[in-house]
């Protein structure tokens, strides 16, 4: 009898995972057939609309979303209005800040989603790889094509410069295969009611920077903290710092791993005003060891003037103590010259198609659909942060912070340009982590284990052999 | 069922040679196949190219391999003795005393080994952290201001700091172990010995040391391979590695490359070269602590 339970049990499971297996096919096998879209809502006309008087045909969008420090809510928000305005269209979504552990076994197993929020420098690299193997969907066409709203050409919707960098167009062949997502400035945060109070100016040279720190040690607080055992974040202050004192062409050139581009007297003159830093005691005791929150919150506290950062920070560090009338501020990195360009690094995400989607054209449309007005505003609502749109900012100004508002203000200051991260693509053999390769000695910098002179030799090693790689590959 | 027992043995044991071959010898030799390629972690050898063995020549020319591979054995050498050492201690002290807490103390020095590496880490990067860490303010109330360090920060200490998580966190463990060790001593040896004079530490010298030989081979063995798996957690989340790669570890190099960087056949070269490496030590330190048998 036993014996008898035990097989009927059996046969349940065995037909439970099967049934399991068989959703799953059914998943991957949705049709591939171009996106019908109906009315929609009354106000967003979308440029493939059909008549209605057709037979719904039934779609599914698989996508899988990287949950971040801006939550979940607003992609719930936009499955919710693009299933409303999309007649026929049921969108699976996967969102998890592990999103990439989740999705790597699916495609290495032939079971791609349609649509990608990740990006190029995440730490599960899967974007990445999917770059080095030439797995993503070209979408230049996307970009080429009506907005959503029918007013214009997507491509000049975008914020300029973005479509044309490494972070959309990997192969420096000016094919899109990643489409920018948000963007924000990134510079040096400070409290701005302290620099009311104190009647401090925001230094435009790295004289006045270093002058300011001489003040604030008087008033027991040090210049600088950066976010210490992830020293990656001062990209923040390297790059726009280079581009300031060699100009756009030195910066071009350390992008395409050029001899010579990292240890010339240019870059060196950068790297020792960071040495400085660290060696004159402008940085914040203790720094090197301490991680992003940690540094963070010390600064919210009133040990430093600056820290490194971007727009997120106010929402990251929602929780964190703070003195009294502390009010987030963003300054451009200081220059060489006081008519100096300042240049501010701005952050891009990314959201990508992967070559295998099941759903290519619903996915180019879900893309489209998302720098819609209404998407926009939905992020701005839900996330506090702006589409690397032309108009993100002010269509989301209603719902920002006074602070995020204003630190998005610092491209409207004179002279001041943004820039973008555009290292060429690294070859598929080359086993360089360019990041820590260039960051990575600046602990040691500020310890003063190490000089300026001996991290540009270390860099301009680690691109030796990149360039030997590419050598090696045939580019 | 009687008739034949070797059948019965070998239907109980197949679920769990299947499970052993799936999950455990298959990978093994799929990773040294993809060891000698260039597989990326997406394509995982369907269309990389056998490179036979570049990733292991470039291994050895790779400076960040090299310092992974340097402190993980500096962690090897001196991680494992002192653990097995402190666990021995405290084993012997609860075995031996007549504490009446014994019960309660057994439970603490366990504590640590239960609760998750990635909460220990985050424990000791308080501790040691330079402004709020306990360490630097005991140092400060003690008079010592002159030895406050950024400890995770500072390449002289920070792969000593993961050392210290190291040992806390495995002490416990083997603690256990050792006490069930000692507990199968006869009391009678040791009640000969105190009436003889022994002291405490002759006890442990003399008596327990060498009757738990095997006990403490197998586990001096499981703490070399414990400090080469669990260090990977306790860097990556007390100094991601840093500062400039002075207290990185094989497997979290590992991991960057494969995970991070893309680079599988690379990552599953570093990860054959740490197995080896394993084997080899293991086999070493068994050899030695059983020479005599």
């Amino acid at each position: 009898m036993k014996r008898k339970y035990l097989a009927v049990l059996l046969t349940v499971v065995m037909l439970i995972s099967m049934a399991g297996c068989s959703n799953n096919n059914k998943a991957a096998n949705t049709d591939t057939d171009t996106v019908k879209t109906t009315e929609g809502n009354a106000t967003q006309a979308p440029v493939d609309q059909t008549d209605s008087s057709e037979p719904v045909e039934e779609q599914e969008l698989n996508i899988a979303i990287f949950q971040g420090g801006y939550g979940d809510e607003y992609w719930n928000a936009v499955v919710k209005l693009f299933e409303e305005s999309h007649e026929g269209v049921k969108v699976n979504m996967t969102i998890s800040p592990t999103i990439g552990d989740i999705i790597r076994p699916q495609i290495v197993a032939g079971n791609a989603p349609d649509f990608i929020s990740d990006n190029d420098n995440a730490q599960d690299g899967v974007i990445l790889s999917m770059i080095k193997e030439n797995a993503l969907l070209e979408i230049s066409d996307v970009f080429e094509g009506q907005n959503y709203a029918g007013t214009g050409t997507l491509k000049d919707d975008i914020k300029d410069g973005l479509l044309q960098s490494a972070k959309c167009a990997p192969y420096g062949d000016s094919k899109i295969y990643l489409a920018p997502f948000n963007t924000g400035p990134q510079g040096l945060i400070y409290n701005k009611t302290y620099f009311d109070q104190k009647g401090l100016q925001v230094p435009k040279t790295w004289d006045d920077f270093f002058a300011l720190g001489e003040k604030a040690k008087a008033d027991g607080r040090a210049l600088f903290t950066y976010q210490g055992i992830y020293p990656g974040y001062l990209e923040e202050m390297l790059w726009p710092a280079i581009a300031n004192a060699g100009g756009m062409e030195a910066l071009s050139k350390i992008f395409k791993y050029e001899e010579g581009s990292f240890n010339n007297e240019t870059v060196l003159s950068v790297l020792r005003n960071m040495q400085k830093i660290g060696a004159d005691g402008y940085l914040l005791e203790g720094t090197v060891g301490m991680n992003h929150t940690e540094s963070q919150s010390e600064m919210m506290l009133g040990k430093s003037l600056f820290i490194t950062n971007g727009t997120w920070m106010e929402s990251e560090m929602a929780d964190a103590p703070r003195e009294d009338g502390f009010e987030f501020a963003m300054a451009a990195m200081p220059t060489t010259a006081t008519d100096g360009t300042q240049y501010v690094l701005d952050s891009c995400e990314q959201f990508s198609i992967p070559k295998a989607a099941k759903n290519p054209e619903l996915a180019k449309e879900f893309l489209r659909f998302l720098y819609s007005d209404e998407s926009v505003a939905l992020f701005a609502q839900n996330s506090g942060s702006v589409y690397a749109t032309k108009t993100g900012r002010e269509v989301s100004k209603q719902y920002l912070t006074n602070a995020i508002y204003n630190m998005y203000g610092i491209y409207d200051q004179p002279n001041v340009k943004s820039i973008t991260l555009n290292f060429e693509t690294l070859p598929s053999n080359c086993k360089v982590v360019v990041s820590d390769e260039i960051f990575n000695p600046i602990t040691s910098v500020m310890n003063g284990e190490m000089t300026a002179e001996q991290w540009a030799e270390s860099v301009e090693a680690a691109f030796a052999q990149i360039r030997a790689d590419k050598a090696a590959a045939g580019e | 069922m009687n008739k034949n027992p070797k059948l019965f043995i070998a239907v109980c044991t197949l679920p769990a040679v299947i499970l052993t071959i799936i999950f455990m010898i298959i990978p093994m030799f799929n990773a040294i196949y993809l060891s000698f390629t260039d597989s990326t972690a997406l394509s995982v050898g369907t269309n990389s190219k056998f490179v036979f063995l570049d990733n292991y020549k470039y291994m050895f020319r790779d400076k960040y391999f090299l310092q992974a591979l340097a402190n993980t054995l500096k962690l090897l050498l001196v991680v494992p003795p002192i653990t097995i050492f402190f666990s021995l201690l405290s084993a012997s002290i609860l075995t031996q005393s007549r504490l009446r807490e014994k019960a309660f103390y057994r439970t603490v020095y366990f504590f640590p080994s239960i609760i998750s590496l990635t909460l220990v880490g985050i424990i000791w990067s308080f501790v040691f952290n330079p402004t709020k860490g306990i360490l630097n303010h005991l140092l400060e109330l003690v008079g010592l201001e002159n030895l406050k360090h950024a400890w995770l920060g500072e390449s002289k200490t920070a792969l000593a700091c993961i050392g210290v998580a190291l040992v806390w966190q495995a002490a416990g463990y083997y603690m256990v172990m050792h006490i069930a060790g000692i507990d199968g001593i006869s009391r009678d040896v040791y009640e000969a010995a105190e009436i003889d004079g022994a002291t405490a530490a002759q006890k442990l010298m003399r008596i327990t040391m060498p009757m738990l030989k095997n006990t403490i081979g197998i586990t001096y063995v499981l703490s070399l391979s414990g400090t080469i798996n669990l260090s990977f957690t306790l860097s990556n989340v007390m100094t991601a590695g840093g500062p400039n790669g002075a207290s990185s570890v094989l497997l979290q190099y590992m991991y960057q490359q494969g995970m991070n960087n893309a680079n599988f056949g690379y990552a599953m070269a570093i990860a054959m070269f740490t197995l080896f490496m394993a084997v080899i030590i293991s086999a070493i330190s068994r050899k030695l602590t059983m020479g005599n048998e």
